[in-house]
């Protein structure tokens, strides 16, 4: 267990008095409104509290007032730079509860747009990752890169933040006919030489390196115990990874590598997302080149709206139609709980239902909440500036921690 | 993952002549030359894709003039996860027919997730592209029927118009002052 410090009002090492901060709620590097109280010794944190909560929406407590179709736009305000995850991991659980498969034309599509947002987010980290360590440059490219990204997803949904594309027993829409020679021709063409590009700016510099080598050493044991997952995890030489050690949708049939760190410094999280963004390109090609012809919603009737040009032909479908519409899903009793391999993490949804149309209960796990449960002790004995060189490979997501 | 070795002479030679840091100018140097990637909205803006759901607006009946579609079956009301919809509606004393006399869109409310079109059954909703929706005070965002034909009118002419001229959707497009 980590030695506990607590806060002290006797005088610092250099004979004055320990100075109490706010870093945060609107410091630009805890990326949203996080805020961290510290307690200097001179130059050096003494001691660090973190304290959430300055977004939270109560998202909780709100899907208990709402059907379960009017939940999933909404659950893509909770990790907004990852929505994907969120809707998948909410419409995952509803699914196992009732006992139904989105057909397979649908998982490649749910596949597709989670890496896809796992490049953009990524993408954002990287750049957002430089500004917190100085480096203006990297955000400039990284956002146009993400940009391209951006556009192909909003091709498809239609959205480039809020999309409300996933739903309960597949997606939406099927995809755009164009979509899919515009998405490897931007993959194969560009996106890897970019990202090598974007590698050397900063991989290798002098003053980057100094800034994240050996800064925020977690080791494996400790990262286990503190409740890691994702990119955080794996960085510290663990590789686990729920797509491949709790196999969900269809990532059993395509091939990729999950690349471990050795150190669990801040670095080696930089070296792991740097990986992850290219093989997840590399999924998004694959599973275009696998993508079944087919449905792209369940058959179910419990869950399957009739096409609106058939609902007028008799009357037993607009009773259906119109029941679905404004009772929305009933779905069994019991509790699931449903996760999915995030950006940041486990992100997972725990629901109970009491055999209504709404949740009973439904509690969210968020990965960032839980990871940067060990940034006070990381921070002890260092310098403020590497508070934010910790806390920015931490990719933390404030809606999503504040829930 | 593999250390790099920092020892021999061509790490000493890399660290003395600043290399990686030359590779990064090299980078930025180069991208001068390069084509902007960003537009200069306002002045040019783009045709937003055919899925995007941007204000909510009802249209006429294409058969009939001045009528609109809306039956009155309140499943947009229902399904709407904001509650930014409402309906006043009569009861026809003579004929029993339901009358919609109102519809009111409280835009604040609405969170642009296109339910309200999708379950519309006579299609008598839909999205229009529009995204510039601030005003000067919050009536003016509360829209009622009246106001919402005509948004829905404006945006099936401007949409055919864009079809006439040929322009895909995702494309930059100039605007005339
Ligand atoms: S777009 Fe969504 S939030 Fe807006 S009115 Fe329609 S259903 Fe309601
Ligand atoms: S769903 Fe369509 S027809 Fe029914 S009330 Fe709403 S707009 Fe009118």
């Amino acid at each position: 267990m980590p030695e506990t410090v607590e806060p002290v009002e006797t005088l610092g090492t250099t004979g004055t008095r320990h100075l109490w901060l706010n870093f945060g709620p609107q410091h630009p590097s805890t990326h949203g409104v996080l805020r961290v109280l510290l307690q200097l010794d001179s130059e050096y944190i003494r001691y660090a509290q973190l304290h959430y909560g300055y977004l939270h929406r109560g998202f909780e407590k709100l899907a208990e007032n709402k059907t379960y179709d009017q939940f999933v736009p909404i659950t893509d305000r909770l990790d907004y730079l990852g929505p994907f995850f969120n809707t998948c991991a909410f419409v995952m659980a509803v699914e196992k509860l009732m006992g139904v498969e989105a057909p397979r034309r649908a998982q490649y599509i749910r596949v597709i747009m989670m890496e896809l947002i796992r490049i953009s987010s990524h993408l954002l980290w990287l750049g957002a990752f430089g500004i917190d360590l100085g480096a203006i440059t990297p955000v400039m490219y990284c956002l146009r890169e993400r940009e391209n990204i951006l556009d192909l997803i909003e091709m498809v949904t239609g959205a480039r933040l809020t999309h409300n594309y996933f739903r309960i027993g597949g997606v939406g829409k099927d995809l755009p006919p164009e979509f899919k020679d515009r998405a490897v021709e931007y993959l194969e063409k560009s996106y890897f030489e970019k990202i090598k590009d974007y590698d050397v700016l900063l991989k290798k510099n002098r003053i980057f390196l100094g800034r994240t080598k050996g800064v925020g050493i977690v080791s494996a044991e400790e990262a286990i115990n503190y409740g890691f997952t994702g990119p955080t995890l794996r960085s510290c030489g663990v590789p686990f990874d729920l797509r491949k050690n709790d196999p969900y949708l269809v990532y059993p049939e395509l091939k990729f590598d999950i690349p471990t760190g050795d150190t669990g410094d801040t670095y080696d999280r930089y070296i792991v997302r740097l990986v992850e963004l290219r093989e997840s390109a590399k999924l998004v090609i694959q599973a275009l080149e696998k993508l079944p012809e087919g449905e792209v919603m369940t058959r179910d009737p419990r869950i399957f709206q009739p096409p609106k040009d058939k609902i007028f032909d008799n009357v037993e479908t607009l009773i259906h139609y119109c029941y679905l519409a404004s009772e929305g899903i009933n779905a069994p009793r019991g509790e699931v709980y449903a996760r999915v391999e995030g950006a940041r993490g486990e992100f997972g949804v725990y629901l109970f239902s009491n055999g209504t149309n709404r949740p009973y209960r439904l509690f969210i796990r968020v990965p960032t909440f839980v990871n940067l449960t060990i940034v006070p002790k990381l921070a002890q004995g260092r310098l403020v500036a590497d508070l934010a060189a910790i806390l920015g490979g931490f990719d933390m997501v404030l809606g999503e921690v504040d829930k | 993952m593999a250390q790099e070795k920092e020892t021999g002479l061509k790490y000493s030679l890399e660290r003395l002549f600043l290399w990686e840091i030359m590779q990064g100018m090299w980078l930025t140097f180069k991208s001068m030359f390069s084509k902007p990637v960003t537009m200069r909205y306002p002045e040019e803006r783009w045709i937003m894709p055919e899925r995007f759901r941007g204000q909510v607006a009802l249209v006429y009946d294409p058969q009939a003039e001045e009528k609109d579609l809306c039956v009155g079956c309140c499943l947009c009301i229902r399904v709407c996860p904001s509650g930014a919809l409402d309906i006043i509606s009569s009861v026809d004393p003579q004929t029993g027919k339901k009358n919609v006399d109102d519809y009111l869109y409280n835009m604040p409310r609405c969170i642009f997730c296109g339910r309200c079109v999708e379950i519309c059954p006579v299609k008598a909703l839909i999205n229009t592209g529009y995204y510039e929706l601030a005003q000067y005070g919050r009536r003016d965002l509360e829209l009622h029927k009246k106001d919402m034909l005509q948004v829905g009118q404006k945006w099936k002419k401007e949409r055919r118009e864009m079809e006439q001229q040929g322009l895909t959707p995702q494309s930059l497009v100039k605007v005339k002052k």
